[in-house]
């Protein structure tokens, strides 16, 4: 990618991960019985820029969420997204260098993702009664994993196609 | 148009083996019966058996002030900023679960069955 090139493509992703997290934030599913869950879209970017420019990219977005949730929603919001962030990025940037399909990866970050926020929550508050809701929070995870997952698998070969992430990267996008 | 292949033989693998493990783990966790709400607050815990309440009445603690009615129970106010324990509104059967992060609170309804000999 040309200079020009990359700052556009950088600068289109972070604005695309915020708007996707204030968007999500909006259409929660915490409204019909199901508190703190989330459809993660703005995950799809973090996996982005993984596919892009591998862990540091990945981590790069986290922390513009991390830091957009830390202005519009208070710290304890930074740091759950941050940990959550953090954990899937580091396991996705791994994930993805295995032979598991982009589906299993997206839903076994999310998974992690929720776990160490809910591992985080009971560590802030000192009380272990938040891992009572963990089943109900993991079985969200698969379902929004999935729907992330599902996005990805039709996205990236369109940011292929676009020379936005390099043909040999392309190893387990199938 | 070509069509992509959404799911591979793993992918649905996974999907069944944690859904799976959430059910089971959601069975174990709440037990049946009437139901009894678990107040954790910084660590402690209160347990109310919803169903032998007769009058409505509030808790109050320094932050948040939680509503018990017969067979249902909810948090009522709270200075929090996203409110999402208010949101969670009125909670009545084994498995609702509300919270209120920012306060170190959350409500759980468990039934008398995992419990015994529950007072108010």
């Amino acid at each position: 990618m040309s200079n020009a090139k990359k700052v556009t493509f950088w600068g289109i992703m972070s604005a695309l991960a915020l708007v996707l997290s204030l968007f999500e934030s909006i259409i929660s599913p915490s409204a019909v019985g199901f508190p703190g869950a989330k459809l993660g879209l703005s995950n799809v970017i973090t996996v982005v820029a993984c596919f892009s420019s591998g862990i540091f990219g990945a981590i790069y977005i986290t922390v513009i969420k991390s830091v957009f949730a830390l202005f519009t929603r208070g710290f304890l919001a930074f740091v759950l997204s941050f940990s959550g962030g953090l954990i899937s990025a580091l396991l996705t940037a791994f994930l993805l260098k295995t032979r598991l399909s982009i589906v299993s990866v997206s839903i076994i970050s999310a998974c992690c993702h929720n776990l160490a926020q809910v591992v985080m929550i009971c560590l802030i508050t000192s009380t272990r009664a938040y891992l009572y809701y963990l089943p109900v929070l993991i079985a969200f995870a698969v379902f929004s994993g999935t729907v992330t997952g599902c996005i990805l698998k039709i996205i990236i070969p369109k940011f292929i196609l676009r020379g936005f992430i390099d043909e040999e990267k392309r190893f387990n996008s199938h | 148009m070509k069509s992509i292949k959404l799911f591979n033989f793993f992918d649905i693998f996974l999907i069944i083996l944690l859904l799976t493990a959430c059910f089971f783990g959601f069975k174990i966790f709440n037990k049946s019966g009437t139901p009894v709400a678990v107040i954790t607050v910084g660590g402690e815990e209160t347990k109310i058996d919803l169903n032998s309440v007769v009058d409505p009445y509030d808790i109050n603690y320094e932050h948040f002030s939680i509503r018990v009615e017969s067979g249902r129970i909810c948090f009522f106010d709270s200075d929090c900023r996203d409110k999402t324990c208010k949101k969670s509104g009125w909670l009545t059967s084994a498995g609702d679960f509300a919270a209120c992060v920012p306060n170190g609170a959350c409500i759980r309804i468990v039934g008398n069955s995992s419990y015994d000999g529950v007072t108010q």
